[in-house]
């Protein structure tokens, strides 16, 4: 029976999560601009403190013979160094990234520099000769960088080793995930598991697919949330190795008005979009058209089907599309009427123009035949000019219930609209 | 001593800007603390932004540090305090006392369900579950108090409370952590 504040401390206390490398490459992308300073990694790192355990023991050896002035002493201690210096080339080969050419230059370098060490540097050179003339090696392992150096010892390398295995745990023996981060709601992945073990996809609501080695996974990302790649331990619990968001697609409602209305004598289709983002595309009938915002409106001159699409974008590119289809019966001619009647009590139907020819603001001419000889019975191009029923051939009245026809040419039409409408008109 | 060493190694270098050196540390501290402020703020996002700010806080601060203490607890600090800011900066005295029908009862992760827990040890996916659970107010003190170690006094400074309510706070924490726990594992008193 534990205290609950005990219980959870324990639990939490070492609780760690993945490493996730897209978080540094976030970070790394807001903090400071600076070179990177073309120098050694943290293994290359390790590999320093071990160059320093071998020259702690160096210096020691160094600092020793000017105690003890015997050339035997300095023999004997190049015989250890000798044995040392194999043991850091070793080391070279089961880390092939680490380079002591490259560092070698640098201590040297730097020793150089550092005035105050002038007698074990002095020092080095006798060893050195008193060793190998032609060997450097010791030159290498013996450069003091700074005088910390001094305290380390060969006590440093196991105390290394489990960080760099620790590191290398993270980064070398990660089993294989996708390596996506993020992923919109709908969208379908497909992966195979590569690796010898099991891995479980675990779902936002908690459901588990398993995936067995060599498997194809394939789902479809309904739930919104995080997903994570899991294996199975020993006690059969799973193991988060990687987890990978998927992202709400903006929520959207189209409207798209079921009736034509005729705004200045045009066929205006409106539709209205409901969304939070304001990264807006439409098409009609699958060809972009262009951007309205939140608000569309289409001119629909033919019959026939308007679907009208709209996709969203989110900030995080997914998408959401709606589209929504409307029918239109009657192909769009300028909204005439096909009768007319000059004696008519009512002002309306007295004369003959288009009807949308009174709002349109496109200039047009009106012409009116005799569809008997095709002779011209009345032309205008004033929409406060209708046609009031008279023949200008003989200045007389035109008969009844005989048709003539009418044509329209719009000067400057609506895109996508015909410039020419025709039609038949009688004179009741 | 020695290990001091190599810390130092990777702390000058970031001194310098160098950017391999603050990807080792980033690399050596994220797990720790992202289940930092996963215990602050539940919101992976808003974690994952708060880790973020954090450590921008670790470098610009690094010069501060002294190597006298622990150099995992002065990281701890940054990063819970970076959450606590948070919390601060989206709620108007979110650290007051709170209505108890905050606390979401909602089940614990349904895999969790499943296992049994003779031995009462609680798998941190759990803990952090029920934690998450607690509103912002019982949250935080919870977990300055259990898990940062301060005390009562350092908690009401901190959060700008008073001392009784960092009292109150804890103690309905831990009921209600108890209350949504106890339903899985009968054994926890």
């Amino acid at each position: 029976m534990k205290d609950i504040e005990k219980l959870i401390k324990d639990s939490l206390e070492n609780h760690e999560l993945p490493y996730d490398s897209s978080a540094w490459n976030n970070l790394s992308s807001k903090l400071p601009k600076t070179k990177v300073v073309p120098r050694i990694n943290f293994t290359k790192w390790a590999m320093l403190g071990f160059g320093a355990a071998t020259l702690a023991i160096s210096t020691f050896l160094v600092f020793t013979p000017e105690t003890n002035k015997s050339n035997q002493t300095v023999k004997k201690q190049s015989k250890e160094i000798e044995k040392t210096t194999p043991k850091v080339e070793n080391k070279k080969t089961t880390l092939p990234e680490e380079n002591l050419v490259k560092t070698n230059p640098k201590t040297n370098k730097s020793a150089s520099n550092t005035t105050d060490n002038k007698i074990s540097l002095n020092t080095i050179k006798e060893v050195n000769q008193v060793k190998n003339p032609n060997e450097n090696t010791l030159s290498i392992t013996a450069t003091p960088q700074d005088n910390t150096f001094n305290k380390l010892n060969t006590t440093l390398v196991p105390l290394i080793e489990p960080l760099i295995n620790r590191i290398d745990k993270v980064v070398k023996n990660e089993l294989k995930t996708p390596s996506f981060l993020t992923k919109c709601q709908g969208e379908t992945i497909e992966w195979e598991n590569s690796n010898v073990k099991t891995i479980v996809l675990k779902t936002p609501s908690g459901d588990l697919e398993l995936v067995r080695s060599k498997e194809q996974l394939k789902i479809t990302l309904n739930q919104s949330g995080y997903y994570s790649f899991n294996s199975v331990d020993q006690n059969g619990e799973l193991v988060e190795l990687k987890s990978f968001k998927v992202i709400n697609s903006p929520s959207i409602s189209l409207n798209f008005d079921t009736e034509l209305t005729y705004e200045n004598g045009l066929p205006t289709l409106k539709a209205n979009l409901e969304t939070e983002e304001s990264k807006i595309r439409w098409s009609l009938n699958n060809e972009t058209i262009d951007n309205f915002g939140k608000n569309a409106v289409i001119y629909a001159f033919n019959k026939g089907a308007y679907e009208l699409t709209a996709i969203v974008t989110n900030e995080v590119a997914c998408k959401s599309t709606e589209s929504k289809t409307i029918q239109i019966r009657e192909d769009y001619n300028l909204l005439a009427v096909n009768a007319f009647d000059p004696n008519s009590t009512d002002n309306r139907k007295t004369t003959f123009l288009p009807v949308a020819l009174q709002s349109r603001t496109s200039p047009f001419k009106m012409t009116i035949f005799d569809p008997n000889d095709g002779g011209v019975v009345f032309e205008t191009s004033d929409s406060y000019q209708p046609w009031d029923g008279i023949d200008k051939r003989d200045g007389k009245i035109v008969n009844s219930n005989k048709v003539y026809i009418w044509k329209v040419i719009l000067k400057s039409p609506e895109k996508d609209e015909k410039s020419e409408y025709k039609g038949t008109i009688i004179r009741i | 001593m020695e290990k001091k060493e190599i810390l130092r190694e990777i702390v000058e270098g970031c001194l310098k800007g160098d950017r391999r050196s603050q990807e080792v540390l980033f690399k050596q501290f994220y797990g720790r603390m992202f289940a930092v402020c996963l215990r602050y703020i539940s919101d992976r996002d808003t974690a994952q932004e708060v880790l973020q700010e954090g450590f921008i806080k670790v470098f610009d601060k690094l010069e501060h540090f002294d190597f006298k203490g622990s150099f995992d607890g002065w990281i701890r600090r940054i990063i819970a305090n970076t959450a606590i800011d948070t919390i601060r900066k989206n709620k108007r005295s979110p650290f007051l006392s709170e209505k108890d029908t905050d606390f979401k009862q909602e089940a614990v992760d349904e895999m969790v369900e499943k296992e049994t827990f003779d031995t009462i040890s609680l798998k941190a996916e759990v803990a952090l579950d029920a934690i998450s659970k607690l509103s912002p107010a019982y949250r935080t003190v919870f977990n300055l108090y259990v898990m940062e170690d301060y005390t009562h006094k350092e908690i009401a400074n901190i959060l700008g409370i008073n001392e009784g309510t960092s009292k109150s706070n804890l103690a309905k924490a831990k009921m209600n952590l108890q209350r949504v726990l106890k339903d899985k594992y009968k054994n926890i008193e």
